[in-house]
């Protein structure tokens, strides 16, 4: 094939195209025209004079908000002053390296001393003590969920919402080692702030998973948005963390099936369309994946068959849906220039993932105009097929 | 017929300043030198004879409009691609072309006479069976259409093709792969179809 494609080389450049005179005529008129056309410039100015008097305006309260409050850039500067103090007096290593990983040495030795100017920060909120703490006690934004006892360490279980970043160090399993910000805002056990602790993922595929494929963009620092964390206190053992990453839609776990194809219907899914556009059997839908019935559900709006679209919605005791009666209305008010729009952009995009969060709930998770986009759909155990969850993109 | 090298002189900093410095100038010579190409090019993405003159020279009014834009970073042939391809996928995106391929979907529909209007270009792809290949491959999604053409008929590296489509070099690697395997899966079927008809 490779071979028969180089041989079409000349084929296809002796398809009968020429870029005429005439084409070259009508570049230079349209060129013409557009030059003809500089007064438009002239609007631009506009926005630059009411930004230039914005800025004029945000500049003379500022200056007038200093000459009433005198004291203000004083107080700050104290705070700073105190900061720095607290500083001075204490000292602490967050994690000693491994001995045989010279360059992670480095790299922890410049996080330590950029810690430890956050220090007071770090101290107020986040430090726990393992012998005393207790659930439903905050530390930072994360509350303390249970602690329990195990053989040799006390696992404390925080949930909340926080982030960490940093790099992966170790493979197997992975570790990671979070930077100065981070280790700010996370629960640390006081008697950890001078020793190792080693942090792992306890979704290890969702971070093995963006290791492969984000690391080279972003210079191996990665960052996510973390729910749990399971805090492993062990003087004797030394400290382990495991951490419950979320991806960029907020779910944490891995996708299970990509989809690269467009959400244009195969011959077999479209004689499945037109057979229930014809007579709504339910069973037509059976052992469809939640990628096929998303990709159904635009089908029927690019249709514009309201029917079929109204069919697709999951419609059990425990969903949330409108009657047809107010979706056709609804439908018929909003206007079908919009979601025939939104179906041409859709068409564009040919990357899906398919997450399921359960057993009978699935995403379809895209990127439309640089936005992450989540599209849910249900599994109705009583017919045994997916259906797309009402408001179903997010 | 060679495809000499020599007909696309790549420019270095000095010569694209030149370029830059005149560009009522450098349009006259980027027509001459990648009018034919280009409109090739825009011809693969729309297969259609009368839109690809429109948007081909929209192709050249861009350039000369965002010449002065040009930082040498790619070559000049990518950066004249990257801007004809997406005229072509603006274009394909438009309520123009939508409302046109339903027309056309429409008229093809009710078996109205059609051939008529069928251009030379079009008919090259139509004619005969040594362009059963090229047909297949015109044919294919434009995601892999895009792909092997850069690639096989347009002497594009994968890396000059990521730079060009704005993506990463492994899917340009897995759509080529792609792009093969669904050639040779729609030439076999074909065959298939043929034999058993």
């Amino acid at each position: 094939m490779d071979k028969r494609l180089h041989d079409l080389k000349d084929e296809f450049n002796n398809i009968p195209i020429s870029f005429s005179d005439t084409n070259r005529k009508a570049v230079r008129t349209k060129i013409q025209e557009l030059e003809r056309k500089p007064v438009q410039k002239q609007v631009s100015l506009i926005p630059k004079v009411i930004t230039g008097m914005a800025i004029s305006v945000a500049v003379l309260i500022f200056v007038i908000t200093i000459n009433n409050q005198p004291n203000l850039l004083n107080t700050t500067s104290n705070d700073n002053a105190a900061v720095e103090d607290s500083i001075e007096g204490s000292e602490m290593e967050i994690f000693d390296a491994d001995e045989d990983s010279a360059s992670n040495f480095e790299v922890i030795e410049e996080e330590k001393s950029t810690a430890q100017d956050n220090l007071t920060n770090y101290s107020s909120n986040t430090l726990f003590n393992p012998e005393t703490i207790q659930a439903n006690g905050r530390y930072g934004n994360m509350f303390v969920e249970s602690v329990t006892e195990s053989k040799d360490s006390t696992i404390i279980s925080f949930t909340g919402s926080g982030s960490i970043s940093g790099q992966f160090i170790d493979d197997n399993p992975l570790k990671f080692l979070p930077d100065e910000e981070s280790l700010l805002e996370l629960p640390i056990a006081e008697t950890d702030v001078n020793r190792e602790i080693s942090f792992y993922f306890k979704n290890e595929d969702l971070a093995r998973y963006y290791k492969n494929n984000m690391e080279s963009a972003t210079n191996g620092v990665a960052k996510f948005d973390i729910i749990k964390l399971e805090y492993h206190h062990s003087q004797d053992i030394g400290s382990k963390v495991y951490v419950t990453i979320l991806d960029e839609y907020g779910i944490p776990s891995i996708s299970l099936t990509e989809h690269e194809s467009t959400i244009e219907l195969s011959d077999e899914l479209l004689t499945i369309y037109k057979q229930y556009e014809a007579t709504f059997d339910e069973e037509l839908l059976k052992g469809l994946s939640p990628f096929d019935v998303f990709r159904l559900h635009y089908h029927a709006i690019f249709e514009n068959n309201l029917d079929v679209e109204y069919g697709l919605y999951i419609k059990n005791e425990n969903s949330i849906y409108p009657d047809k009666e107010a979706f056709l209305s609804e439908r018929s008010d909003s206007s079908t220039d919009e979601s025939e729009k939104h179906y041409y952009n859709m068409l564009e995009i040919n990357h899906f993932d398919e997450t399921y969060l359960s057993d009978n709930e699935a995403l379809i998770r895209f990127t439309l105009d640089n936005h992450h986009m989540a599209f849910r759909l249900h599994k109705d155990e009583e017919l045994g097929v997916w259906k797309v969850g009402w408001l179903a993109l997010q | 017929m060679g495809h000499s090298k020599a007909f696309h002189p790549s420019y270095d900093k000095e010569g694209i300043k030149e370029l830059q410095s005149n560009p009522a100038l450098a349009i006259e010579k980027i027509m001459d030198m990648y009018g034919d190409e280009i409109k090739r090019l825009v011809f693969a993405y729309l297969k259609n004879a009368a839109d690809t003159d429109d948007v081909t020279q929209e192709v050249f009014v861009t350039i000369y409009q965002k010449l002065n834009t040009f930082q040498g970073n790619s070559t000049l042939k990518s950066w004249i691609y990257s801007i004809a391809i997406n005229k072509c996928k603006d274009y394909l995106r438009s309520w123009h072309a939508r409302n046109k391929r339903l027309r056309e979907k429409l008229i093809t529909s009710s078996h109205t006479q059609k051939k008529e209007e069928i251009t030379p270009e079009e008919l090259t792809l139509q004619k005969d069976h040594s362009s059963e290949l090229l047909q297949t491959v015109m044919n294919l999604p434009i995601k892999y259409r895009e792909v092997i053409i850069l690639f096989y008929f347009k002497d594009l590296s994968t890396k000059e093709i990521s730079e060009v489509l704005n993506m990463n070099e492994a899917t340009v690697r897995t759509r080529l792969n792609r792009g093969r395997l669904k050639l040779k899966d729609s030439l076999s079927a074909e065959k298939g179809g043929v034999n058993h008809g």
